[in-house]
């Protein structure tokens, strides 16, 4: 047997190996905190963990025609947008998993990822 | 003897822990993501090894089906060029054209595509909504239901013009079903606006969805429905609409009147294995109503939930897995 690594430390390195991946293994798979996901033309341009938002605060977004977002802990909304239409301003609050709100004409939509999944989705 | 049942020890742990990577990567494989296409929102949430590639096949799809085949005011679409002259189309929107006739007839043309004219008449979302006169509203709906398709040749009589808005979101599920399969893409949720593909390779996978109050938010249901792999769409009369004098005119007409469906029903989701029949059979039963769409769902082998005007829930008969998610709505046997 060879004498720089003994059987008893082969052991221990890998139970430590295996207890870290368990843990990473668990932490990865628990469900995480809802993020409110910022699309800008199909791209990801923000994402946002709303658990971890203490003050409130607006988000004016590089887009044309212009829309601000209204950043809340554990909520996100339109707040206001200078499309014709404004459906993304009277969405409302976006709070769980799923909650989408999209302004077309400046190609932003905002969706919650991850937390608590309730539904799979909404017809309407 | 120690030494030899530290190392198998040893051996085993590194085992499991390979056994733990390998089977977290299988179950993570997924990928979620949204953009924009046929005037809404479409989100993707798809487990599968392939499943990025999946989202990305189905948004070029999805955004070339818009702009080459259904859309009305892109001059590449073949619809565009139907409603311009031409009569000769593609073999695979010509397929489409065919069952959509099929859906027409079926339906006695509560569902009808050759409403253009009359769509662009009343204006209903586009900012410059009226109520037109009724002579306006005649004309507009005369030989609507009169388009023809033989082989790829499509016969408009003068004056009709093709909307295919209605079923729209729902081919646009079928054709992102296509594509989860090439993809064997283990499981899905893809939302093209209000219309949702559930897809599973798993025949028992239960999917749980939100049927909207047609008084809320688009976020608040009225109903839960849990059903397995299917396409579900729901069509109301609270989706798109204007106002005059106090009335309110929505945008799902009644092909037979020219003016807006009144059935009794605030909104009305169909199930089907298609989407294009779910899309389609959505709006049919909201110009129907209760009564005579039961026959027809029955022929197309599809399943409903209606909401009427007094916030009642109905379904077809036999349907399972509702439950009604807000007090102001009650189910009704």
């Amino acid at each position: 047997m060879n004498k720089l690594i003994k059987p008893l430390d082969l052991l221990l390195i890998a139970l430590l190996l295996l207890g870290g991946t368990g843990f990473w293994f668990y932490a990865k798979h628990s469900t995480a905190h809802a993020a409110a996901v910022i699309y800008i033309d199909g791209e990801v341009y923000q994402s946002i963990s709303l658990e971890k938002v203490e003050e409130p605060y607006e988000l004016p977004l590089p887009c044309s025609p212009r829309a601000t977002l209204l950043v809340e802990k554990g909520a996100v909304s339109f707040k206001e947008a200078e499309c014709s239409d404004k459906v993304c301003v009277n969405t409302g609050k976006l709070t769980k998993r799923g909650d989408t709100a999209a302004c077309l004409p400046a190609k932003v939509v905002v969706t919650i990822e991850n937390g608590e999944k309730q539904l799979d989705a909404m017809v309407y | 003897m120690k030494n030899k049942v530290i190392t198998a020890a040893a051996v085993l742990c590194a085992t499991v822990l390979v056994a733990i990577i390998a089977f977290d990567f299988f179950m993570s494989a997924s990928f979620s993501s949204s953009f924009i296409a046929m005037n809404t929102t479409v989100s993707a949430d798809i487990k599968g090894l392939k499943a990025e590639e999946a989202y990305r096949e189905i948004s070029e799809e999805l955004k070339w089906l818009d702009s080459f085949l259904l859309s009305r005011t892109s001059e590449e679409s073949q619809i565009y060029k139907l409603n311009n002259g031409k009569t000769d189309i593609d073999p695979e929107p010509a397929k489409l054209l065919s069952s959509i006739k099929d859906i027409e007839e079926k339906s006695n043309f509560s569902f009808c595509v050759g409403l253009g004219q009359l769509t662009d008449l009343w204006g209903i979302g586009t900012g410059s909504a009226r109520l037109p006169r009724a002579d306006e509203i005649s004309s507009a709906i005369k030989d609507a239901e009169k388009w023809q398709i033989s082989g790829n040749t499509v016969d408009l009589p003068d004056g009709v013009k093709l909307d295919l808005g209605a079923a729209g979101k729902g081919i646009g599920c079928d054709y992102a079903s296509d594509i989860l399969q090439k993809y064997k893409c283990k499981s899905a949720v893809v939302a093209v606006g209000g219309s949702v593909l559930l897809h599973s390779t798993d025949k028992d996978e239960v999917f749980t969805i939100g049927i909207r109050n047609p008084k809320g938010d688009i976020n608040e249901p009225a109903a839960i429905i849990e059903i397995k792999a299917c396409c579900v769409s729901t069509s109301g009369t609270y989706e798109r609409f204007f106002e005059q004098d106090g009335k309110r005119y929505h945008h799902i007409f009644d092909p037979s009147t020219g003016y807006p469906a009144k059935s009794g029903l605030q909104s009305v989701t169909v199930i089907s294995s298609s989407g294009l029949v779910s899309d389609a059979l959505s709006t049919a039963c909201l110009v129907l109503g209760f009564e005579e769409s039961l026959p027809l769902l029955k022929e197309f082998d599809a399943q409903a939930v209606f909401i009427t005007d007094e916030n009642k829930v109905m379904t077809t008969p036999d349907f399972e897995g509702l439950k009604i998610a807000d007090s102001n709505f009650t189910l009704v046997n």
